[in-house]
């Protein structure tokens, strides 16, 4: 099946490595965003995203407040959110994992993990 | 790990560490200066977040776990329960720079990753100092709404929305692409040339064949400036690097200096900036060790304990000038020249104008302390600087007035790609000089050169200047005459004479780089250019011409392409 990932983060090189992972899936689609209002923007003109990647401190506007302007709007709201914490940050992924996101993966992670990850969510 | 990390994957890291480090000096910095304001403190932990992040993706575990270290102290000193005094900041600085060593160490060849084990303890002995416990609990059952200005970034610096727009695109991809550039407008120079042939055989034809040229010349003018100015980057990224300097400086030697930046946004080619960190390192590190006195001295002296370092960057039509003032001590042109008298630089004989006479600093093997590293920040030679200057095709000037201060002068060129030459004639043979090195032309007659230890030397004005009869040098015929134009080139302080038939006037040239093809054999050569008529035109290497070596053979042959 045909996937859209939104991955949200504001290090290139996560970006770069999202690709490298997400490179086994022959149908998916990467789109990226540098911070939360610039994935609202996505969202906006993209259509049928599959899942959205969140990372959670990020400028301008950071994963938790993104995921809650998600949350309010009827289109977006059944989206899958996967959030990608960082140690140290526990209680930002627990808050987010409250406000609807359907699992985390901690950074540093491995494809595996990731993979399996998304295959639970979007199915294989 | 289940991945390669690949040399993209490490640059792209690389790239982003040195924007993160670079906010954490600022901040470092800002502290030291401003005392310890929570909203400074905030700004430096979602660059710190995101590089432990990136660190721990690519397998850097020493260097994740230190900087998780350097958030805890952060986010204590925000919250105040930890207070960043000196000894905290002397200890975060210390930190800084084994943190900014470890990431290049292991961003280098050999991926060395290197122990923090020293580092990380003296910041758990700061975490110690502090008040709060060290699992700091947050209510984390509601849930609440972000923060906003919580771990703020820098959004100043350019981290904004629009950098989505960005391409990363490789160096060498942009080197690759003008020299295409450059190629392309050697071929377009041909087809003008053969086109304007043509029009005159074929008059049907040529005046759309020539408006179709024109047309090529066109686009593949705006097509070299695009990407020239694709290739520019702000000088702020060589000055971002100095407070720190200066203030470790300073601190070593007990001396307060303060460093004022300006002109920061002037853009100058990338490889031009690559060059300059290093000369300018050496001209800051010796302004601070030999320039600035001490709090002391300078009291005495009725200036204000604190030093002050001025360096500014500007653009002056197609060159950068880079100026770096300070108001220490100056040079005592008495004492260069009893200097260089006593290193055999100067002949007793000899008389120099003080200004050119501070110009001796520059030479090799003026500066007393040459041998000592740089771990004690002295003693570093400035010809280092002037070998700099040299690969740059720049000048370098120092002024000073004894007792108020030293201003050196850099001129650079924009863009290491173009560089702009002067056309000489030597015989029948057409050669071109850089700009850069330059002084001045003039006319000369045979009478006005005088042999002095059986070499020709020619006076201007009150010097004597040692001549170089070029026609000689490359083994052919020089029109005899009784008068010719001498060009007169400088190195630092030094001056040659250059006896040329004609003088062309200045062109710019784009240079290709290419192997070592023309440079090893030939005389005394840098590249080559081609001129409109296919005849390739030698570019003269004149630091070889002062060293009196014949060939350089350094494998920075060049060929430039008119332009």
């Amino acid at each position: 099946m045909l996937r859209k990932i939104l991955a949200v983060d504001d290090s290139a090189l996560i970006h770069q490595m999202y690709k490298l992972f997400l490179s086994r899936y022959k149908n998916c689609k990467l789109v990226s965003a540098m911070n939360g209002l610039e994935a609202l923007d996505k969202l906006g003109q993209e259509e049928n995203v599959d899942l959205i990647l969140l990372d959670i401190n990020m400028p301008v506007m950071n994963g938790l407040e993104f995921l809650q302007r998600v949350q309010k709007e009827a289109a977006y709201k059944d989206i899958p959110v996967i959030i990608i914490s960082t140690e140290g940050k526990e209680e930002d992924t627990i808050r987010g994992l409250k406000m609807g996101a359907r699992g985390y993966v901690k950074k540093p992670f491995q494809a595996s993990e990731l993979h399996s990850l998304i295959e639970k969510i979007t199915g294989p | 790990m289940e991945f390669e990390v690949s040399a993209e994957l490490v640059s792209i890291y690389l790239e982003d560490a040195r924007e993160q480090l670079a906010v954490l000096d600022d901040v470092l910095l800002r502290l030291e200066k401003e005392g310890p304001r929570p909203d400074v403190i905030a700004s430096v932990l979602g660059p710190l977040h995101t590089l432990k992040g990136n660190s721990g993706m690519i397998g850097l575990g020493a260097i994740k776990d230190y900087v998780h270290r350097l958030e805890e102290v952060f986010g204590r000193g925000r919250d105040g329960a930890l207070t960043l005094d000196a000894q905290a900041l002397d200890c975060l600085f210390e930190g800084a720079t084994a943190l900014r060593d470890a990431v290049e160490t292991a961003c280098a060849p050999g991926r060395e990753q290197k122990d923090l084990g020293a580092a990380q303890a003296a910041l758990a002995a700061q975490l110690a100092r502090s008040s709060a416990p060290a699992g700091r609990s947050v209510p984390a059952a509601q849930p609440q709404p972000a923060r906003a200005g919580d771990e703020a970034h820098t959004d100043a610096a350019g981290l904004g929305p629009a950098r989505s727009s960005m391409v990363r695109v490789d160096f060498a991809k942009l080197d690759h692409l003008l020299n295409l550039v450059g190629e392309l407008i050697v071929h377009r120079t041909k087809l003008n040339e053969l086109a304007r042939q043509i029009a005159d055989a074929l008059p049907g034809l040529g005046p759309e064949l020539l408006e179709a040229v024109h047309q090529v010349e066109s686009a593949s003018t705006q097509l070299q400036e695009t990407i020239m100015d694709v290739r520019m980057l702000p000088v702020r990224h060589v000055f971002e690097r100095f407070p720190r300097l200066v203030r470790d400086l300073a601190h070593q030697q007990g001396k307060s200096v303060e460093l004022v930046l300006q002109g920061e946004d002037t853009r100058v080619d990338k490889a031009v900036i690559d060059e300059l960190g290093e000369p300018l390192v050496h001209l800051i590190r010796n302004a601070v060790d030999h320039g600035i006195e001490s709090p002391q001295l300078r009291k005495a002296r009725g200036k204000s304990e604190t030093g002050t370092l001025l360096l500014s960057a500007a653009q002056e039509s197609n060159q950068v000038v880079i100026t770096l003032i300070d108001d220490g001590a100056g040079i005592d042109a008495a004492s260069v020249r009893h200097k260089a008298l006593e290193r055999g630089l100067l002949q007793p004989g000899e008389t120099l104008s003080d200004r050119e006479a501070i110009q001796l600093i520059f030479t090799e093997g003026f500066s007393t302390a040459r041998a000592v590293t740089d771990v004690s920040g002295r003693g570093v030679g400035l010809d280092v600087v002037v070998r700099s200057m040299e690969r740059l095709n720049a000048l370098i000037e120092a002024e000073t007035i004894p007792g108020a201060g030293t201003k050196f002068t850099l001129q650079l060129p924009l863009t290491l790609a173009i560089i702009t030459v002067l056309m000489v004639d030597v015989g029948d043979e057409v050669y071109a000089l850089p700009s850069g090195v330059v002084v001045e032309s003039l006319r000369y007659a045979k009478r006005d050169l005088v042999r002095m230890n059986g070499r020709d030397t020619l006076r201007v004005r009150d010097r004597i200047v040692p001549f170089v009869h070029l026609a000689e040098l490359f083994g052919r015929q020089g029109l005899e005459r009784d008068s010719a134009y001498a060009v007169i080139v400088g190195r630092g302080e030094k001056r040659l004479g250059l006896s040329v038939d004609r003088l062309r006037g200045q062109q710019d040239v784009v240079i290709k780089a290419l192997d070592a093809v023309v440079s090893n054999a030939s005389v005394g050569i840098a590249g080559a250019t081609i001129l409109g008529d296919g005849r390739v035109v030698l570019i003269l290497d004149v630091a070889s011409l002062f060293e009196g070596r014949r060939a350089r053979g350094s494998g920075r042959g060049r060929v430039a392409a008119e332009a």
